[in-house]
């Protein structure tokens, strides 16, 4: 039965005491979450602290889940925090996570045919130069091109303007397409 | 669901003091006489920009951004960009602030203050009274009028140096917007010479102001 419950059906269950469904929930989300923040924090050794403190996290705040929203931008929310609090602890100095892009209003260009399209050379970019990308960007590609997730899930994860991930996106795939601008990486690390 | 209800009167109650905050910078404004500066000309608007609330601008554009902090917990908080919120608390706040403006909280509050009967805020509400003499702005009634001389009296009860008899002359050539009467009391714009304030700008106040 639980192999054919979505997720949100399965945190219903959570919610209601059954620890199985939460057994299910950890298997359908650690390898996912894993390669995510591998990929996330590629000079982290130990990602599975973070993860580990995202099941954790799952478990204590179960009951705040609204099952009407999907699971997985609820439980990427918290893999967000978790691993922002990791490149916290880790930075020698400040991390700047917020940008201009997230004080204007963009214009929202999402096009699911092109991405079609790009994702196979996309991934490929990014693989061979994710880690000289600032947390800010790496973040927005691997949750578009790695994650699958839509321009309204990556908003409800990271907490930002659709417009904003269009415009952050956008010169993701520029500075991955040019060899990598200098420029981002000198202003946001 | 309790941090969601705290954030949600947390919201409300900044909002709440925004709004008040910005009709207490519109009321003291127009119950000052500042307003009639901007109509002295160049020296007017220099006094108005000297003399305008800035501080309780300041504590408002606070006030703003707390509560945008505060909205970045609701969904359509954080799916609007930063300046667009900011905007838009800023337009609702005005809005009331004006709105608010025209019931007579503000004006049963300077009275009480005028009474001493004001324990919070009193002082804040005196000050609309203040005449700023450094500036060149000075108020009072008009005690007696003599061809182009007048003397006007000023009290706002704190019994400090804006308080007392200025004789005012009145420039050849200055156009007043209606006569003046014996008893009225106006707002003066001008400059100190040999113990007369030469007048720059004059205007009738309201029996009110």
């Amino acid at each position: 039965m639980q192999n054919d419950a979505t997720d949100e059906d399965l945190a219903r269950l959570v919610q209601n005491g059954d620890m199985e469904a939460l057994t299910a929930l950890i298997s359908r989300y650690e390898d996912k979450l894993l390669r995510y923040g591998r990929r996330l924090l590629p000079y982290e050794n130990n990602i599975e602290d973070p993860v580990q403190d995202v099941f954790v996290s799952v478990y204590q705040n179960i009951k705040d889940y609204d099952s009407t929203r999907k699971f997985s931008s609820w439980i990427y929310r918290i893999a967000h925090n978790a691993f922002v609090s990791v490149l916290r602890a880790k930075a020698r100095g400040p991390l700047y996570l917020e940008d201009f892009d997230r004080i204007i209003p963009h214009a929202v260009y999402e096009d699911p045919d092109a991405k079609e399209k790009e994702i196979m050379e996309m991934r490929v970019l990014i693989e061979k130069g994710i880690d000289q990308l600032s947390p800010v960007y790496r973040e927005i590609i691997l949750l578009y091109y790695f994650e699958d997730f839509s321009y309204q899930e990556i908003s409800d994860i990271l907490h930002i303007p659709m417009g904003t991930v269009s415009a952050r996106l956008g010169r993701a795939r520029e500075a991955l397409k040019k060899g990598l601008s200098p420029k981002i990486e000198k202003l946001y690390e | 669901m309790i941090r969601l209800t705290v954030a949600v009167l947390v919201a409300i109650l900044t909002f709440a003091v925004s709004t008040w905050v910005i009709s207490f910078m519109l009321f003291s404004v127009h119950e000052s006489g500042e307003l009639f500066l901007l109509g002295f000309g160049s020296r007017g608007v220099s006094a108005f920009v000297h003399l305008f609330p800035w501080f309780t601008l300041i504590i408002n554009f606070v006030l703003i951004f707390l509560l945008e902090f505060i909205l970045q917990w609701f969904k359509f908080g954080y799916r609007t960009s930063l300046l667009s919120i900011f905007l838009g608390i800023l337009a609702f706040s005005v809005m009331f602030g004006i709105a608010f403006d025209f019931l007579p909280v503000h004006s049963i509050l300077l009275d009480r203050a005028d009474n001493g009967d004001l324990p919070f805020f009193g002082e804040m509400y005196e000050s609309i009274r203040d005449s700023h003499q450094d500036q060149g702005v000075f108020k009072g009634t008009v005690t007696s009028i003599q061809g182009s001389q007048l003397v006007i009296s000023h009290s706002d009860r704190d019994h400090d140096t804006d308080d007392g008899t200025h004789p005012v002359a009145i420039p050849p050539g200055m156009v007043l917007s209606t006569p003046l009467y014996i008893g009225e009391r106006i707002y003066v714009l001008g400059s100190v010479v040999n113990g007369v304030i030469q007048a720059h700008g004059i205007q009738e106040l309201s029996p009110d102001q």
